[in-house]
């Protein structure tokens, strides 16, 4: 049965700045069916999405709807064309009612007032028919998580959506309301809509599709139909020959002293259950995916977040709930939102290294030692090849990679000796990142100890001495000897490790 | 699922609970409180803010806020009295003059606001000292160039300080307005665009919704209605103040967070004509009250303010109640 193409997109070429994110990219979408986009981050996938809905332009290349060649230049067109886009983000407006939100800009109205009932029958009607749990009137700052993610999906529906895109739908959701948005999506499928599914859950993305296309380093790997559909090969598709070899380290089991001994550590919804030690010069990987708790976990130990129930020992001893006595004792904390809570931006590089480090740098006096401040931040500026190495920069200048480095150095020049470490080269050029690589190793041979949460696997693999993998707040695996690879550490992450 | 009867706008009924309360104890403490013309006064005083706290529901329900809204009657007043008296008009032209320069004090508060791209509580404080020298610029002056107060001889005007019997014009007026008001905030497009905005800008701008033709309408329909409020103050007062409505944009707010919008709901369901009104027919009932059982007028201040800080802590327990309860019912 020969199922018609929705969307026929050819040839597609995006370039920024001279790289190309997008290269002779080929991709369609039937009627009806769910496909799934897969890749690693960087592979092209956000940037197809946003050609697609409108954002981005194509810089060369073809679009078709139903057959029909279409240009896609701004939101307009793309939901014109019937496309419709459901973010991890929401956007709605939490005091209104489900059915004003889904209606808002094109309410029935007659000479400016509203229909009120047309409108609440009208979505009341959605809502039976695609059976979610909602009620037209609920007002939106009442609904949860997995409610507020229908209401986006009634909004694309209202408009008669031919294509629903979702993009992470269940990163924030619970395992039943998961089930449940699957339904949904079966239900949709069934009516003739097209799910285009976007998520790094391996399971579910098997599970649902009907095909995959797989982008790699922003062209086609691979396109996979339903009874294709290898978990290996998929792997293999996403990450390619060449990440097979690794420079990886060979990773070994923790000795000696116990830096971190954390127990039975618990937040109810966020992680459950934690037990690991943490040893003296050791640099412990976490992998997993975003949101299954890593970070949580890491502002619960240092004392940023509470937890509900657990033990965490700090050398020997049961670790402060209290940020600043933490810090004294010698544990530093590099954020993954360096913009958000990492610097104040317009400082110079020498007041954000003095911030953390003035009870250093002033022992015992009332005023700032501004000489000692200034030759501390010169000291870090050159060990850490700051660019521009001038502490009067004000950091907001600075480029990504160097803004990195200042978070990086007030830490470890505090003489931090547990470092945990958030993301620390998100948005980090290639160089910059080696040099990080580099100080980190340092620094643990020296007998500092380093957490680190990574989404990045094969940073993980590059630096770390062991690695533990979270999966939806728990530990799964342990990863620590040999050298496992890109592939066994994104099957871990997955879930898929059952075979 | 039988939750469907939930009161929305629960946030209104405190004031007006809180006005019973305050009714009892004010006409146990004194003679003169509990009759029906020191109901008229109340509502008649209370009218003149009421007007101006429906036009800034409008401004806040948008998620702006207007600072500038005394400024701007006390310039409006000022303009009327020179119309009749520099210039000579007729009642009904000066009228229609105020009216428009009322639409028009309102898109320059916007034109402010868009150019300098700063917030609206920055800029209508700008614009509120724009004004209230304009007003200077415009007040009579004396042989020795002193501000001086003139009075206003035209009965027509005059006129509109009073009333029917018991009912004074500017009450009518007021009604009138705060359900016309509401009208247009329930149940038409535009009220449900204003809410939009205050809910949530990005989402509402992604929804389609002209951020700027709409706020622009609400900072117009404010600016339309301190006229009126002008036009009402001036002919009761009798004569147009340097000090005219001075500290008015304070009781207008107070009236429409009291009313229900508290700082942390404004842009809620709960910012609305009504909540203005029930919240200038409190803050009047407060000041008349602490007036007739011979309180020092000082008081008065101090109380406007309690008054505004419990508002806007019940408004918080609320929201924080909500809170909790959705969280255990997940």
């Amino acid at each position: 049965m020969e199922q018609s193409i929705f969307l026929k997109a050819e040839q597609i070429v995006k370039e920024f700045s001279g790289v190309r994110v997008l290269d002779q990219v080929n991709f369609e979408i039937r009627k009806g069916e769910v496909h799934s986009l897969l890749g690693e981050n960087g592979a092209g996938k956000s940037t197809l999405i946003k050609i697609i809905t409108g954002v981005y332009r194509k810089d060369s290349g073809t679009l078709a709807i139903n057959g029909v060649p279409v240009e896609i230049n701004n939101r307009q067109d793309s939901i014109k064309n019937g496309i419709a886009v459901v973010y991890q983000e929401f956007s709605l407006m939490p005091t209104l009612t489900v059915a004003q939100n889904v209606l808002v800009g094109c309410e029935p109205s007659r000479f400016g007032f509203l229909d009120k009932k047309r409108m609440k029958a009208h979505v009341q009607g959605l809502i039976e028919e695609y059976g979610f749990s909602l009620h037209a009137d609920d007002l939106v700052a009442d609904l949860g998580i997995a409610e507020c993610q229908m209401v986006e999906i009634l909004k694309a529906l209202s408009f008669n959506a031919e294509l629903v895109i979702m993009d992470e739908p269940t990163s924030a959701l619970s395992v039943k309301e998961s089930e449940a948005l699957f339904a949904i999506i079966r239900n949709l499928r069934a009516k003739g809509v097209s799910i285009l599914y976007i998520s790094h859950r391996l399971d579910e993305v098997y599970m649902l599709s009907d095909r995959i296309t797989v982008l790699r380093d922003g062209k086609n790997a691979d396109v996979f139909d339903k009874e294709q559909i290898e978990p290996a090969a998929v792997v293999h598709a996403m990450i390619g020959k060449a990440f097979e070899s690794d420079d990886s380290r060979e990773l070994k089991p923790g000795r000696g002293d116990k830096v971190l001994e954390v127990r039975g550590l618990t937040k109810k919804g966020v992680y459950e259950g934690l037990s690991f030690d943490v040893h003296k010069g050791e640099i412990l990987g976490i992998a997993g995916l975003v949101g299954s708790g890593r970070t949580e976990m890491l502002r619960g130990i240092f004392g940023v977040d509470p937890y509900d129930s657990g033990t965490v020992m700090y050398n020997g001893r049961k670790i402060s709930r209290n940020i600043y006595k933490n810090i004294r004792s010698g544990i530093g904390f590099i954020t993954e939102d360096r913009r958000g809570e990492g610097f104040v931006p317009f400082r110079s590089i020498e007041m954000n290294l003095a911030m953390v480090n003035y009870d250093a740098l002033n022992k015992g006096r009332v005023f700032f030692d501004k000489a000692k401040s200034r030759r501390f931040s010169g000291d870090v500026v050159s060990k850490m090849n700051i660019k521009p190495p001038d502490p009067n920069v004000k950091v907001t200048f600075l480029s990504g990679g160097n803004q990195q480095k200042v978070v990086v150095g007030k830490w470890l020049f505090r003489g931090s000796r547990l470092l945990l470490v958030d993301e620390p080269t998100v948005g980090v050029d290639i160089g910059a990142k080696e040099e990080i690589y580099t100080i980190m190793e340092k620094y643990a041979r020296d007998g500092v100890t380093i957490v680190l949460v990574s989404s990045d696997n094969q940073e993980l693999l590059r630096v770390s001495t062991r690695i533990l993998v979270f999966s939806k707040g728990r530990i799964v695996k342990e990863f620590d000897k040999g050298r496992p690879t890109q592939k066994d550490l994104m099957f871990a992450t997955s879930n898929l490790d059952q075979e | 699922m039988k939750k469907r009867i939930r009161i929305k706008n629960y946030k209104i009924f405190i004031p007006m609970v809180m006005m019973l309360l305050m009714g009892m104890f004010f006409s146990t403490r004194s003679d003169f409180f509990l009759s029906g013309s020191n109901f008229i006064n109340i509502l008649r005083e209370a009218s003149v803010t009421g007007i101006v706290a429906c036009g800034l529901s409008f401004v806040m329900m948008a998620g702006d806020v207007d600072l500038s809204t005394g400024a701007v009657v006390g310039f409006l007043g000022m303009l009327s009295a020179n119309f009749m008296i520099r210039f000579g008009l007729p009642v009904i032209l000066v009228i229609l003059l105020v009216f428009i320069a009322g639409i028009l004090c309102g898109i320059f508060n916007f034109f402010i606001i868009e150019k300098l791209g700063l917030s609206a509580f920055i800029c209508t404080i700008a614009t509120k000292n724009i004004f209230r020298g304009l007003q200077l610029v415009i007040a009579f002056r004396d042989n020795y160039n002193e501000v001086t107060t003139v009075s206003l001889k035209n009965p027509g005007f005059l006129m509109l300080g009073k009333g029917i019997g018991s009912l004074y014009y500017v009450t009518i007026a007021f009604v009138v307005l705060v359900v016309v008001s509401l009208v247009i905030q329930k149940k038409t497009k535009l009220g449900l665009h204003l809410l939009a905005l205050g809910s949530n800008r990005g989402a509402a701008v992604m929804s389609g919704i002209n951020a700027k033709k709409t706020r622009l309408t609400a900072f117009c329909i404010s600016g339309a209605m301190c006229a009126v409020a002008s036009i009402f103050l001036v002919s009761r007062v009798g004569a147009a103040t340097a000090e005219l409505a001075t500290g008015l944009e304070f009781d207008a707010m107070a009236s429409v967070i009291i009313g229900g919008a508290a700082m942390m709901g404004i842009g809620s369901g709960d910012t609305s004509a009504l909540g203005g009104m029930v919240g200038a027919l409190f803050l009047e009932m407060l000041i008349n009250g602490i007036y007739k059982i011979n309180m020092p007028a000082a008081y008065q201040i101090v109380f406007k303010g309690l008054a505004l800080i419990v508002m806007i802590l019940v408004d918080a327990l609320f929201v924080f109640l909500k809170g909790r309860r959705a969280k255990a019912a997940q």
